[in-house]
Formats: C-alpha cells, structure tokens, sequence
C-alpha cells in the first residue's frame, strides 16, 4: 500500500490529520487551477476551500477507482461550474503595472522580466476573455493535459464540441501573441 | 482531397498527441504539401511552447502558499466531521423513501379526485356493511310488544343480498313468557309450519240452560261449613 493510499484509508476512517496532509499534496496544485480559472486570489482561496471541505464529507465513498486527484479535480470541476466567481472577472493588474513595478526596482536581467511580465498579462488577459466553459475546457486541456474525451464526458458534451471551442480558443491565443502574422506571411509567400 | 480547414482542426489532435498512428501518418503527409497547415501547425506549437512559459512563470510566491496551506488547515481541522457511512440497506431505504416520482398534473388531478371520492364512499359503506354483515352471521328474532292484545315477533334474515322482516303475531294470552328463548323458538317452529285449520263450531241449536240447579261437591272447604 503506497503512502497516499494509507492516508486515503486514514481519513475515510475520520482521521482529520491524514487528510489535511492529502490537502497539503494536492493543495497547491488545485489551487492554482481555481487561480487561473478566477483570477482573483480571493475567490480562488474560497472555491478551492469549498472543493476542499466537498472532498472532506465525500471522503468516504471514494472506491480507489480512479486516482484521488482525478476525483478531486471531478469535485472541483462541478464546483466551479456551479460557483458564479468566474462570470465576472476583474483585471487586477496590467501591462502598463507591471512596467512600472519593473522599473521601479531595477534589475539586471530587466529585459527579460518585462517580457516575462508582458506574457504572463497577455495570457491573464485571454483567458478573461474566454467564457467560463471555454475557460475551462482551455485550462483541463492545457494545464491538467485532459484528452478531449476525457472533457467532455466531464463536462456531458461530445469531444467534438471540446475540440472545436479548444480550436477557437488556440486562435485567440495566438492573436494575443501576434503569432497570426506568421501564418498570413507564410501563406502569401 | 486537401481541405486545409479540416486539416487546422486536426492539428490540434496531432500536438497533443491524441492522434492514433494512421491519422498522424495522414496529417503528416498534408503539413508536407501544404505550407499554409505547415504555419498553421508551427503557430500552434510556438502558442503551446508560450503557454508552457507562462504556466511556469505564473505561480505565487512560497508566502503566499504558506499562508494559503495554514488557512486551509484551520478551515479543515475547525469543520463538523463527517457522518459515518450508512449500510447498504439503510441507504437503499433512505433513497427509496426519498424517491420522487414526477407525473403530470392531470393525472395528479385526477389521482387526487379519485382518493377524494373513495374517502367519501369509504364513510358511507361501513355502517351498510356492518348491519349487513351482523344479520348474516347470526339472524336476531326479537319481541316487540305492539298493543295489550297483542305481541310481536319480528324475525330479521337476509335473503341474497336482502334483509327480510318477518313479524309474527302472538296473542295475549301467549304472552306471559318467562323464557325468552324457548319462547322465540317455538314461535319460529310456529311461524315455518302450516297453521292448521281452526274446527268450526255449529252454535245454531246451542241453548242456555234455564234453570241452575248448584250442587254441594264438598263440605269444609275453604275454612266454611
């Protein structure tokens, strides 16, 4: 029996401790996802305790058919498409922020965080523009590396339909990029 | 037949590896011939290698966690625990008993309607019944006195589905009953048999005596002499 499966049997039978220490593994990891799907570290700190505190009272039927964070990231998937935090999101920073806090502290390497910077407001950017389905099929795909199939039996539609809003979204990745341009080039050469 | 939209959509297959190996052979020739799905696939895979960097870039400080991971904590180790996990059986009984069965509204209706007019008929039945039912199992012969001259027997049986009445009339002089019982049998036995014809009395040659002529039948009677 492998450490995570004896802690998985220690909390389902009520042992408190065992299963703050499966939230001390996995926590970051989920938190990060409820971070980029809300954008706002307050929300994410309150979906991801309520992913948490959901996982808490359905401890016990977990079988050990699946791994446990495929079954938590099942809890947070639900939960996050209940919560209404991603409808409305606010841009906490921007490039023009992020510039000034750059020069502000001088730095060697000040080219690179810029662009650093710069990517990481595109990116923040795009994915504020994605509706909250798109959003999330984007960050299973990209981030937790789902198979498309594996969305859309999650979310009840048809690959098909992942694929194409994953198609979409990719476009609108690429245009923040300024990545388009190079297939315009290519195509008149 | 290329069709360079279908081939873009594909792509996307073949970048995260999704694509089984005939399909990735197929893509592969077109990204050959086609230059327009050669950028499109390079653009692809530049926006993924981006997206890689940011997902690197973009995560908070260990401060952050710690203070993250202690809240979290607190907010576990202050919640109610769990319920202990109910048995097959409890469970199947607390789902059955829970179960919710969606029909329409006019059957509803008319479900309601028909329970109604039940509970209502129900009411009314049970005191028909109840008479119906005592007269079958024991049929009651009881003694009603009409009048000085006479007494009734009034016999109740049922016949099919029919209480009959049966009233016997018993003169006066019969009605000095000290048993009951012997008394309702014999007029039941009366009541199941022909009545015999009375014999007629000729009273036309009947004369009263004319002279009364007492005899003494005994001396001392009666204290006297």
């Amino acid at each position: 029996m492998t450490n995570e499966n004896a802690l998985i049997k220690k909390a389902q039978s009520g042992d408190r401790e065992a299963f703050c220490e499966l939230a001390r593994i996995y926590g970051r990891r989920l938190h990060l996802f409820a971070l980029r799907y809300t954008h706002s570290a307050a929300d994410a700190e309150d979906l991801s305790q309520e992913v948490w505190l959901r996982a808490f009272k359905a401890i016990k039927d977990f079988r050990g058919e699946a791994q446990f964070y495929t079954w938590l990231r099942r809890i947070a998937i639900r939960t996050f498409l209940n919560s209404q935090r991603a409808n409305v999101l606010e841009i906490e920073l921007n490039i023009e922020d992020a510039a000034f806090e750059l020069l502000n502290g001088w730095h060697e390497d000040f080219t690179n965080r810029l662009h650093d910077k710069i990517l990481v407001e595109k990116v923040r950017r795009f994915l504020i523009e994605l509706t909250p389905p798109q959003r999330l099929i984007f960050l299973l795909k990209y981030d937790e590396g789902m198979t498309c199939e594996e969305i859309g039996k999650e979310l009840e539609c048809s690959s098909g339909t992942v694929k194409k809003s994953l198609f979409r979204s990719t476009q609108k990745l690429r245009e923040k990029f300024g990545l388009n341009d190079l297939t315009e080039q290519k195509t008149k050469v | 037949m290329h069709n360079c939209q279908n081939i873009k959509e594909e792509l996307l297959d073949l970048l995260f590896g999704e694509a089984d190996a005939m399909q990735t052979a197929r893509l592969q020739r077109e990204l050959r011939f086609c230059d327009a799905c050669q950028a499109e696939y390079a653009g692809m895979q530049k926006t993924f290698a981006e997206y890689e960097k940011f997902s690197a870039l973009d995560v908070p400080e260990e401060n952050y966690w710690q203070s993250y991971e202690a809240n979290l904590s607190r907010k576990l180790m202050s919640v109610d625990s769990p319920q202990p996990k109910k048995s097959f059986v409890t469970d199947f009984f607390r789902k059955f008993l829970a179960a919710q069965i969606r029909i329409p509204v006019p059957v509803a209706a008319a479900f309601a309607v028909l329970f109604v007019s039940a509970a209502f008929l129900n009411l009314r039945l049970p005191v028909e019944q109840s008479q119906t039912t005592q007269t079958i199992s024991e049929p009651q012969i009881q003694i009603v006195p009409v009048d000085r001259e006479k007494i009734v027997v009034q016999e109740k049986t049922i016949w099919r589905d029919r209480v009959v009445t049966q009233k016997i009339y018993v003169p006066q002089k019969e009605s000095g009953i000290k048993n009951p019982a012997a008394f309702t049998a014999r007029a039941k036995r009366k009541a199941e048999l022909p009545e015999a014809p009375m014999p007629l009395l000729n009273l036309a040659e009947f004369q009263p005596p004319t002279k009364v002529e007492p005899k003494i039948v005994a001396e001392g009677a009666y204290g006297g002499k």
